[in-house]
């Protein structure tokens, strides 16, 4: 695959075969030796096949391979033009994203208490393989609710302030959800599974903020250095991933059934005007819908597990929510190609929204700084908070990275922690670890992640990105 | 990238994909590539055989048997379908798939194009497990899906989102 160097942290991947559009990778020379040793590219180059797309066919510097695009792609799509809407390119984990809680706690207050809360955690909030909250089993007409009005739903039910609405993307609740378009087969998965972690890299940290890049910016989003922070990462659960595996044979007969010419059938998809992109577009939106429920839910667990420990009401703790992000999701959303601002469906797998200060979809909480960003790093190491850019809306559809992006199979990664201590491991780097299986945790070694440092610093450099502040974790929760 | 992976299931290979995995299966009929596939994606949740160990999960737990009738368009759809129903028995209910008595036909289909298409019948023979699981399936991904026939016999590639 061809590739042409633009700069210190440009790649482009120039229009060549079938696509239809150029690609462009965001990385510098480092990152972009781990990203040539995967098949990443070439999804890159695939994506750019696809009907409709108008832009470029995107890579984040935490590019790597996935299945059918990549994992940390963007890709814009027209419906004037026969764009399309494709399941894969949103992932099987609908609206998996990252939400963070502050804190008025001092990380040096709280090293004696730490244990005692990530017990606390431990206990709460179901971690692990396909657990469910067996105290919390849903309701159909409570599921029905939650696909409609997402986190909305979660606050009315007392699981968090309503405050919190307003720090949440899309407030919390996509619009447009349709639940009718969720399987049975969906329903049932995630009935137990609302206000739970899951496993693989999914997680909920503790962590201090260790740096403060933006004194002003990180004011305003209320941290400072040396204070607590939590984060949690989890998406729609088994509801979501049955969504995705429903609608992938759905969009199979489509793509047959409009002509469309696939380079990868995960790639399969529907032209955004058809009846089946509007019912994937429906179910979609509930998943996503079913994600900000779950991350409200256990933001309320959070808060409920440092009140018992600390004896104070989260108020008094200053346990406000900074912002909760999507990073796998499809939206429509207004952006300029060639000069014209137009109507596109955006696709971000593996990449997080991050528009400017002023951008008209941005609440009034941060519409003067721009959209607060997470991109958490791995288990040991630490994690960035970043706003959206101009950069950012006008190169990348508002779009940034979400993470350090793998570098190592789980399986290399358990093959290297076998003959490993990782309790001890962690304990050394002063993080405690709460797991239901340390097997999962052997998967999510630090250095089977690329250094999100690096990764951060290209999408400052490149601009799709402003550095705010480096958390480091003190306590993770894994599945 | 590490190269293929020997795990206990007879012509099953797990293979290596940087951030999901797969399985390459070999078998001399398809009914014993379809039972071996969902064997080693039972492996790949459990890490563990829940035949032969595990057992103090299992105790007072009889083998039940699950009905198993799925017919598509297409040879690999039929793979996926099939897989899909196991893994989404074992998420849902806990049931783990320990054999299969599968067969398979070219079948008629009112929805398929042609009219024709593939099905799978038989029994799936299982039991609820509650132990342990090392790893969450997500689904059953299109990327790299195959079915076909190699050398003697037949063979299977697919990778699941984890």
């Amino acid at each position: 695959m061809e590739l042409v160097r633009l700069d210190a942290h440009r790649w482009l991947i120039p229009r060549q075969g079938k696509m239809r559009v150029d690609g462009l990778i965001f990385a510098d020379d480092n990152l972009m030796r781990d990203i040539r040793g995967d098949e990443a590219i070439k999804q890159v180059a695939n994506v750019a096949q696809l009907p409709g797309i108008v832009g470029r066919s995107i890579g984040m510097p935490d590019i790597h391979w996935g299945y059918g695009f990549a994992i940390g792609g963007v890709a814009a799509f027209d419906p004037d033009r026969g764009g399309v809407v494709s399941p894969g390119g949103v992932g099987y984990d609908i609206n998996c994203g990252v939400r963070l809680l502050r804190s008025s706690i001092r990380s040096r207050d709280l090293r004696h208490r730490l244990p005692k809360i990530m017990d606390r955690l431990f206990e709460t909030i179901p971690a692990g393989v396909g657990k469910g909250y067996k105290k919390f089993v849903l309701k159909p007409e409570d599921i029905r609710s939650i696909l409609n009005r997402g986190a909305a739903w979660a606050v009315e039910n007392g699981f968090g302030y309503p405050t919190d609405l307003e720090h949440i993307e899309d407030q919390g609740t996509i619009p447009g959800s349709d639940p009718d378009q969720v399987s049975d087969r969906a329903i049932q998965r995630g009935r137990d599974q609302v206000g739970t972690v899951g496993s693989g890299n999914h997680f909920v940290e503790v962590g201090e903020v260790e740096e403060v890049y933006d004194e002003v910016a990180a004011a305003r989003l209320g941290l400072e250095k040396g204070i607590v922070t939590v984060f949690i990462h989890s998406g729609s659960r088994g509801l979501g991933y049955q969504v995705c595996d429903d609608y992938l044979d759905v969009m199979l007969r489509a793509a047959t059934r409009y002509g469309i010419d696939l380079p990868d059938k995960q790639l399969v998809c529907a032209p955004l005007d058809s009846p089946e992109a509007g019912r994937y577009l429906g179910a979609m939106r509930a998943a996503a819908n079913f994600a900000f429920a779950n991350r409200q839910m256990m933001g309320h667990r959070v808060r409920e597990a440092f009140e018992s420990v600390l004896g104070a009401e989260a108020s008094e703790l200053g346990m406000g929510l900074v912002y909760d992000v999507a990073h796998n999701i499809a939206k429509f959303e207004r952006h300029k190609v060639e000069g014209r601002e137009t109507t596109l469906c955006v696709h971000r797998k593996g990449a997080t929204r991050a528009f400017p200060p002023g951008h008209p979809e941005l609440g009034p909480a941060y519409k003067d700084i721009g959209q607060p960003v997470f991109i958490p790093g791995d288990m040991g190491r630490y994690s960035y908070v970043l706003l959206g850019t101009e950069g950012a809306y006008t190169e990348t559809f508002g779009s940034t990275c979400h993470g350090a992006g793998r570098r190592m199979s789980r399986r290399q990664a358990k093959k290297q922690a076998r003959t490993r201590n990782l309790r001890d491991e962690f304990e050394e780097l002063g993080v405690q670890v709460r797991a239901s299986s340390f097997s999962t945790v052997a998967e999510e070694i630090p250095e089977a992640y690329k250094d999100v440092a690096e990764v951060v610093d290209v999408v400052h450099r490149a601009g799709i990105g402003k550095k705010v502040a480096r958390l480091k974790p003190l306590g993770v929760l894994k599945g | 990238m590490i190269g293929p992976e020997e795990i206990p299931v007879p012509g099953v290979l797990g293979l290596d994909h940087t951030a999901d995995v797969g399985l390459e299966i070999f078998a001399s009929d398809l009914p014993e590539l379809f039972r071996r596939a969902a064997l080693g994606a039972m492996w790949l949740v459990l890490e563990r055989l829940p035949s032969t160990e595990g057992e103090s999960h299992l105790q007072d737990q009889e083998t039940d048997t699950r009905v198993v009738e799925l017919a598509v368009e297409e040879l690999d759809a039929l793979f996926r379908s099939w897989l899909r129903t196991v893994l989404y028995w074992e998420d849902a209910d806990g049931f783990v798939v320990v054999d299969a008595e599968l067969m398979l036909l070219h079948t008629a289909l009112s929805e398929a194009k042609d009219g024709q298409g593939f099905g799978l019948t038989g029994h799936a023979m299982g039991r609820v497990d509650q132990g342990p699981r090392v790893r969450e399936i997500k689904g059953v991904t299109l990327h790299g899906l195959e079915v076909g026939p190699k050398e003697e016999g037949w063979w299977g590639r697919v990778i699941f989102d984890v």
